[in-house]
């Protein structure tokens, strides 16, 4: 009998053995501790049969309260420094179990409990299990004291550092396996679906001139008015309704809100109004809610939104301001001074989750700024904090900022002119550049936009060319489209993945670059779509 | 036979080494597999004949370095009782895991007759990377921590305690309904560390 299958000969011999092996074998160590353990197990060997019989339960894996411990083996096994404890965890058992039968005679304990019990067994167990650790025994003595070291100073993570178990186990899809898009011939069509023409467009590569809502409602902003079109009923308003503002000078910078109810604008005086499109106009303002204006703030270009009615501005003096456009007192920031910008901050993203926010500037760098900074607990406005990071490498201005939307924690930045390059940014790491893209040798890039169905990257250029990237090891440039022989603007990319194109010829180009397939999968891994962040 | 009995005697010093250098590993493991920092600020390093992750994050290594240095000096004072490392979530504060080092020290003086205590290193050894092991295997039944979280370390001391610089008076931190998991102990017949783990229910 020197071999035999040991897997279900589990004897009451083997058990003792095991738990005399415990006692002997492996925490023999701690002193009392290993004599302990052997007591659980003897008590255990000893005491099995009859607590079987009144519980009538499986022990869960904190059992090791309770007497026959052995039965869960020693994975979990716990030390009892002292025997008391032990004893009188067993009598707190016994005594809430069996409540009512304390009288030592009535022996009778497999006797069926009264059926008016409120609480199963379990549910004492477990309580009890429970109390003991969120009680007082965890917590300190009469005569000791807490200390905490540093407390809540604790180096955080790098920023945008997602845990990830968490990336594995959830569905949200932040990670898009670039391998699953298998493309061996990409058609990209190279004409526009639809060209309009926009006469009064103002010719400034500062300015923002078009934003497509959530709705399919395409702003443009033309010099003094603003025109609103629907992209999918091809209907145009004017909306101000052929009253604009005169007294703010021109609009420089055009933006939805994440849901599409409001509208803002920009002005060179460095107002920013607040519009919604379903207000009926009276006799003095044209549909206006509010006014957003600061102190020495010039033209206003870059904006963008919070989800939670933060409104985000950047002003050609450098400065970059948080406005809670809920609230009178509207400012609730201002990032400037010697560690802001110096010169006009040209494009401002926030990132998915809001957790930093990206500003491209003509003064040469890019910066990122992080959340804790936009409102202070006390009220108080916060003036010039230190960004999170500078990035100077860019040779010319910084004219667009961009991050991505199917990769975790990347960061583009489009360089203007003299400079003509793209340049990835690790979020997670520190900001090390990733990698030097050359778009355009002769002029800037006007604007980037990701593509998640394809893992692509869009850039708008200076010399009037869409140039399709992909997002793979070589970064390699492998589609140009010629959509203007002016220099492009703006770009932005619309809920379904269209580009909206503006150029110095004064029209506006949409593309379909970005087609799915609707027959195959592709279309799945898209759901669920995060409507607004490819919104510019 | 002399060489043998030095080998074997254990200090109060050397002890509070033993178990610094314990909770120097305990405290980085923690935090690489629970993941609150990036797993590649870590390196790996042998030790107790494991694998274990050791952070290379220079404000991270900061931070634990004074820290575990005066976890050292209390230890070598018989004045810890207890080391807690706290995780709680960044935005709530919400307390979600707590993993507790109950310290229980023999009465052992510091120099003199009653200064040592007999125990072969390499057992020591071999405990302390049980215990290592299994707080490396208590990711499988831990809850995924799904909001960005910190770490805070909290000791338990005596009353007459002096607080240093840095260090503040706390409140516990217990986690309400928290299930509690118990893993094994060692001890270096000085210092005798019991490890268990609390962590909130559903």
């Amino acid at each position: 009998m020197a071999f035999r299958d040991v897997t279900n000969g589990f004897t009451p011999m083997s058990t003792a053995m095991r738990a005399l092996d415990i006692g002997a074998g492996r925490s023999k160590g701690p002193g009392s501790a290993g004599r302990s353990t052997m007591a659980i197990g003897r008590k255990g060997g000893a005491s099995q049969g009859l607590s079987l019989r009144k519980r009538d339960m499986t022990p869960t894996r904190n059992t090791n309260i309770v007497p026959n411990a052995s039965m869960v083996g020693d994975r979990f096994l716990g030390v009892r420094m002292n025997e008391d404890e032990f004893d009188r965890a067993n009598h707190l058992i016994n005594h809430h179990m069996h409540g009512k039968k304390e009288d030592s005679l009535d022996t009778s304990h497999s006797a069926p409990n009264s059926p008016k019990k409120e609480l199963t067994e379990g549910d004492r167990l477990k309580r009890m299990l429970r109390a003991k650790s969120s009680g007082n025994i965890t917590d300190a003595k009469e005569d000791e004291r807490i200390l905490c070291y540093k407390k809540n100073l604790a180096p955080p993570p790098a920023v945008g550092y997602v845990n990830q178990a968490k990336v594995l186990y959830s569905v949200s899809g932040v990670i898009n396996p670039a391998s699953s898009v298998k493309k061996s011939i990409r058609n990209v069509s190279q004409t526009a679906i639809k060209v309009l023409d926009a006469p009064g467009l103002a010719k400034d590569l500062y300015s923002r001139h078009v934003d497509w809502g959530v709705h399919n409602w395409v702003a443009v902003a033309m010099t003094n008015d603003v025109y609103l079109w629907n992209t999918e009923s091809g209907d145009i308003k004017n909306f101000f309704e052929d009253s604009p503002p005169m007294n703010e000078g021109a609009i420089t910078g055009v933006k939805w809100s994440h849901d599409g109810k409001y509208l803002t604008l920009g002005y060179a005086s460095g107002a920013v109004k607040i519009y919604d499109p379903n207000r009926p106009r009276t006799s003095t303002n044209v549909r206006e809610l509010r006014t957003l204006r600061v102190g020495g703030g010039q033209r206003c270009a870059a904006m963008a939104w919070r989800k939670n009615g933060i409104l985000t501005t950047g002003y050609k003096s450098g400065d970059i301001v948080n406005h809670d456009v809920r609230i009178h007192n509207h400012v609730v920031s201002a990032w400037g001074g010697e560690a802001g910008h110096s010169r006009d901050v040209t494009d401002l993203q926030w990132s998915a989750d809001e957790s930093m926010c990206a500003s491209a500037s003509a003064d040469r760098t890019a910066k990122v700024w992080e959340e804790r900074f936009v409102r202070s607990t006390d009220n108080s406005i916060i003036r010039n904090p230190s960004p999170l990071h500078t990035m100077d490498e860019h040779l010319g201005q910084v004219r667009c900022v961009q991050f991505c939307n199917f990769r975790d924690g990347i960061l583009a930045t489009g360089g203007g002119t003299g400079d003509g390059t793209v340049r990835l940014w690790d979020v997670k790491r520190n900001f090390q550049q990733l990698k030097e893209i050359s778009i355009c040798a002769s002029g800037g890039v006007g604007g980037i936009v990701f593509n998640r169905a394809y893992s692509e990257m869009l850039t708008a250029s200076d010399d009037g060319l869409l140039r399709i990237c992909r997002f793979n090891a070589s970064y390699k440039i492998s589609h140009e489209i010629r959509a203007s022989a002016e220099a492009l603007m703006d770009c932005v990319a619309s809920p379904n993945d269209e580009i909206l194109t503006t150029d110095m010829e004064e029209t506006l180009k949409v593309y379909r670059l970005f087609q799915v397939d609707k027959s195959t999968n592709i279309l799945d891994r898209m759901q669920p779509r995060n409507v607004g962040f490819n919104v510019r | 036979m002399t060489d043998t009995k030095t080998q074997n005697a254990i200090s109060l010093k050397g002890s509070a080494q033993l178990v610094k250098e314990f909770f120097h590993f305990g405290i980085n493991s923690i935090l690489y597999q629970r993941a609150l920092y990036p797993s590649d600020t870590f390196r790996r390093e042998k030790k107790y004949g494991l694998t274990l992750l050791v952070t290379q994050d220079a404000k991270l290594i900061a931070f634990l370095e004074p820290l575990l240095q005066q976890v050292e000096y209390w230890l070598s004072k018989k004045q810890l009782k207890r080391l807690v490392m706290v995780i709680s979530e960044v935005r709530s504060k919400e307390v979600v895991e707590r993993w507790q080092f109950d310290i229980h020290t023999e009465d052992v003086d510091e120099q003199g007759e009653n200064a040592t205590r007999q125990k072969d290193e390499k057992k020591i050894r071999q405990e302390i990377s049980d215990v290592l092991r299994q707080i490396t295997a208590s990711v499988s039944f831990l809850p995924l921590l799904e909001e960005p979280v910190s770490f805070d370390v909290l000791i338990y001391t005596a009353k007459n305690t002096e607080a240093p610089e840095n260090w503040t008076e706390s409140g516990a931190c217990l986690i309400q309904n928290s299930e509690q998991v118990q893993l094994r102990s060692f001890s270096t017949a000085v210092h005798s560390v019991n490890t268990n783990v609390q962590y909130k229910a559903d």
